[in-house]
Parts: structure tokens; C-alpha cells; sequence
């Protein structure tokens, strides 16, 4: 326990000593954030990894490999291929000229300058805020159900613990904390998932040895797609992959990059990095072999730590998990900080703020978005927990196309866009909601869809068809996304 | 069979991941020469 404590003391303490330094580079709105457009392609790229990775994907990516085995390393390569690598080859470079061109720091302020539309600038802000706050909740939950296995800690002390260091670290130092920390934490959370991975294939005997270990529990443990079935991998490894296309908290890594160079350099570290999301389907599937009796497949990672890692080991596996559920979170409170004061106060309802006015109202936000997170974590209502499992669908549907088309299509109609957002997230959230309907249920095949594909076909369809049949955005608003207004 | 005991199409989900590494090196790569040949 001693071993825990060190480990953990030494770790947060450093977090909020980023924090402190940090906040006096945090001068103005735009360095709160996007810390000025000024971050270089190290920390943008391994911050990016560190708040793609939640700790939901690290002991939820176990709990999925132990239930469904080694098809599960399909998501991983998703999560390399399309979640990382092609989101930024396709959205990087045009992501930071087109938001320096329309002086956007956040996604719905993108949507703003680019079509003009305000409904979809409200729609984007208002949806995208309400599902990454009930996101953090779950991220949140993630973290304290670690402090709680594997320190015996009570539930509420590992909400308190970790959510009051990551409000002190966000409120004070900003963007460029948040994204400076989140490169350690990808760093601690990549040494801690190689550890785990390395010891526990040692303790089974080996790759080849896994195989056949699990072969002999259940073939379909090996076989693609095994006992998932196609349905179900291939909807899952779409949202968690092609879902990341509409995150705020990644996409807004493009907007602080300093410049469009840098993006090469980037892209070939966050590939290499990311390239950590096939360890906890890899380490699930061994779990099954070593611990095949648990009363919650949730409970695969953090059984096989304790079996496989001695106390540093387990301390060093806690501060990879704790690490990864904090930069997604901090990177979440960003997001909806300033989203809320710029989006919604300012351009919303008119308000006009000096520039240290906005500061800091953004440092305010950030703690009352905090605050209220943790209050919810400490004891999530029912509802809460079932929309937890809607909330990437619903994100990702309203900012996916908008996003895409956006910087692609330049006749993308402005009303088209918000009615894309619209019918995609009624459609996810009617597809997900359908099974507690009391609706009939869905055909076989079907029943397996996960309601981000309806969502998102939707919303693609709606886009596509409005455009053709609607008006375009005003022609100052192309040229000046476009940058050929001067 | 593929390496380890794995059928292949749960092995190529390594392939993809090696595809995937090789892919960042060569956009980067071509990327950077066009810049060189825009700057010309």
C-alpha cells in the first residue's frame, strides 16, 4: 500500500506543479483554449493518444478482450488506422488553416464561421457539452473503480481524489497544462499497458501458448469475429474509431498544432503511440485464460495486474490508469469551458468581455463544469449511466459530417448541416433507446448495430441530399474559410 | 495458420496495424517532397 501511495503522491504532485507553470502562460481566452497556437508536434501528437485512451478503453478494451477474445485486436487496429492515422492525414492540416482562417477555438465556432449558421453553432455546442459532461462521469467512474480494486480505497476517494487534482491543474494552467500533463500521462500509460502486456504473455506462456490456451476454452475465442459476431465488431470498432473524426477534445489538438508542418512529424508519432490500443484487448484475452472466473468481465485488467505485477508494477499500472482517465477529462473540461463562454455567453446571447474577462470566465466554467461532473460521479443516477454508453454516439453524430463536409465540399448547405446534426443524433439515440421501448424488438443481425452507424448513415444521407436541393453558405464565408478573401 | 496457432484474419489485424505504421511514414515522406517541389 506504502508503494501505492509514494507512486501516486509523486505523480499527481508533478501534474499540478505542470499546473502552476503553466498558468502564467495562460494569458488570454486563446491560451486558455488552444494555449495560442503554439504547441509542437510531441506534445500534440502524444496528447492526442493520451485523450483518445481513456481509462474506459483501458479496462473496458480488457473486459471486452476477456468476453470476446482475440477479434477484439480488430479495434484496436481500427483505433491506429481510422481513429488516429487517417483522421490526421485527412482532417489535420485543413482543421488548423480553416479555424486560424475563421479565428475558431472551438468546434461549434467552426461551424459558425464556416457556414454562418448560428442553430448549428447552439445545436453543436448545446448537444456536444450535455453528452461530454455525462461522458466525464463515466471517465470519472472508470478511475475510481481502479482506486477502488486495486487500493481498496472507498468509491468516493478515488472520485475526489483524482477530479480535484485534475480542476486544480485545468482551472490554473489551461490548455497548455492540460495537453503538457496529458503527454506524461501517455507516456506513463504507455509504459504501464507494455509492462502489463509483457508480464502477463510471460505468465501464459506466450503468444503461441495464449492461442491455444484459448482455443481449448472456446474457439470462437480466436476466430474473427468469434463469439462478437460481425454486427457487433463492426459497429463497436466504427464508433470508437470513426467516432473520433467528431470529438471536440481530439479534433481541437489540430487547431493549437503551431503550424501545418509540424502535422508530418505528428502524424508518425501518434501512429507509433497509439499503436498501445491493441495492449488491453491483447491482455483481456490473456486474462481469460489466467482469471477465467470473475463475477464482472470489468474486473479482468485489474485482477490480471494483481496476479502478474508486484506492488511497484501494479502502483506504476494505477498511474497509467488514473492517467488516462485524467487527460481525457481535463481535455473534456476544455473543451466545454470554452465552448460555453464563447459559443453559448458570448456569440450566443451577445455578451460582450474584455479579453482577462474572458479568461476568466473560461477558469470559472471549467471548475463549475468540473464540480459538477464529480458531484454526479459520486453517485451517477441510473439514467446517467445508460446515456454514458449514447454519449459517443451522440457527439460523433452531430459534429462527424459538419466537420467533414465542412472542410471538403465547399457548397455544403448550411441548413442541410443542421439538420444533418439533428436527424443523426435523433436517429443514434432512437436506435440505442429502442430495446426500453417496449418497441418490438430488432431482427438478429440488426439487434448488434450500435446506434452511432444508424446515426451517422442518417446524418450522411440527410447532409448529401440537403446540399444538393438547398443553397450554399454565403460566398464570404467559403472564401474566407478557404483563405482566399485577402 | 498463421503465426502463433492465430487464423489469419484475426492475425491481420497486426498486419493492419504494421500497414498502418508504414503509411504515416510514406504520407510524411510524400508530403514533405511536394512541399520541397511546391517551394521550387
Amino acid at each position: 500500500m506504502i508503494v501505492y501511495i509514494v507512486v501516486l503522491v509523486v505523480y499527481l504532485g508533478i501534474l499540478a506543479a505542470i499546473g502552476m507553470v503553466m498558468s502564467g502562460r495562460s494569458r488570454s481566452a486563446g491560451d486558455f483554449a488552444i494555449g495560442g497556437r503554439s504547441v509542437g508536434p510531441w506534445v500534440t501528437a502524444l496528447s492526442f493518444v493520451a485523450a483518445y485512451y481513456s481509462s474506459v478503453v483501458i479496462i473496458g478494451g480488457g473486459a471486452f478482450g476477456w468476453k470476446f477474445g482475440l477479434s477484439t485486436l480488430w479495434v484496436g487496429a481500427g483505433n491506429v488506422l481510422v481513429g488516429t492515422t487517417l483522421a490526421w492525414i485527412v482532417l489535420g492540416r485543413r482543421v488548423r488553416r480553416f479555424t486560424e482562417n475563421l479565428d475558431a477555438m472551438t468546434l461549434p465556432g467552426f461551424f459558425s464561421g464556416r457556414y454562418g449558421s448560428a442553430e448549428a453553432r447552439i445545436f453543436s455546442a448545446a448537444a456536444t457539452g450535455l453528452f461530454l459532461i455525462i461522458y466525464n462521469v463515466s471517465v470519472l467512474k472508470g478511475m475510481a473503480n481502479s482506486f477502488e480494486v486495486l487500493m481498496s480505497l472507498p468509491y468516493w476517494a478515488g472520485v475526489l481524489i483524482s477530479g480535484v487534482v485534475i480542476l486544480f491543474y485545468t482551472a490554473v494552467g489551461g490548455y497548455l497544462a492540460v495537453v503538457w500533463t496529458s503527454m506524461i500521462q501517455a507516456i506513463v500509460m504507455i509504459a504501464a499497458l507494455v509492462l502489463l502486456t509483457f508480464m502477463s504473455l510471460q505468465k501464459v506462456g506466450g503468444m503461441t501458448a495464449l492461442v491455444d490456451r484459448l482455443n481449448a476454452v472456446d474457439p470462437g475465442l480466436v476466430n474473427t469475429p468469434g463469439v462478437w459476431g460481425w454486427a457487433g465488431l463492426i459497429s463497436f470498432t466504427l464508433i470508437v474509431s470513426l467516432g473520433t473524426w467528431g470529438m471536440p477534445q481530439l479534433i481541437v489538438r489540430f487547431y493549437s498544432i503551431k503550424n501545418d508542418k509540424m502535422l508530418r512529424l505528428g502524424t508518425v508519432i501518434v501512429t507509433i503511440g497509439a499503436s498501445v490500443a491493441m495492449l488491453p484487448y491483447l491482455t483481456g484475452a490473456v486474462a481469460r485464460v489466467l482469471v477465467p472466473e470473475l463475477a464482472s468481465a470489468d474486473q479482468a485488467i485489474p485482477s490480471l495486474t494483481r496476479l502478474v505485477l508486484n506492488d511497484w508494477g501494479g502502483a506504476l499500472f494505477l498511474a497509467g490508469v488514473v492517467a488516462a482517465g485524467m487527460s481525457t477529462f481535463a481535455g473534456v473540461l476544455i473543451i466545454i469551458s470554452s465552448s460555453m463562454v464563447r459559443d453559448v455567453w458570448i456569440n450566443g446571447l451577445g455578451r460582450t468581455l474584455s479579453p482577462a474577462a474572458e479568461l476568466k470566465a473560461n477558469r470559472i466554467m471549467s471548475l463549475a463544469v468540473g464540480v459538477v461532473s464529480l458531484l454526479i460521479a459520486l453517485k451517477p443516477p441510473a439514467l446517467v449511466l445508460v446515456l454514458t454508453a449514447f454519449s459517443w454516439a451522440v457527439i460523433a453524430s452531430t459534429n462527424l459530417w459538419p466537420l467533414l463536409f465542412g472542410l471538403y465540399w465547399k457548397r455544403t448547405s448550411p441548413r442541410a448541416t443542421f439538420w444533418s446534426m439533428i436527424a443523426g443524433v435523433g436517429a443514434a439515440l432512437l436506435w440505442q433507446a429502442w430495446p426500453h421501448l417496449g418497441l418490438p424488438a430488432l431482427p438478429g443481425p440488426l439487434a448488434g448495430v450500435h446506434g452511432f452507424v444508424v446515426g451517422t448513415a442518417v446524418g450522411f444521407v440527410v447532409i448529401v441530399v440537403g446540399t444538393l436541393i438547398g443553397r450554399p453558405a454565403p460566398e464570404a464565408d467559403i472564401r474566407r474559410a478557404w483563405g482566399e478573401d485577402s | 495458420m498463421a503465426p502463433f496457432h492465430m487464423p489469419w484474419l484475426t492475425f491481420s489485424a497486426f498486419l493492419v496495424l504494421a500497414g498502418t505504421i508504414i503509411l504515416a511514414l510514406v504520407w510524411a515522406a510524400v508530403d514533405k517532397s511536394r512541399e520541397r517541389g511546391d517551394e521550387r
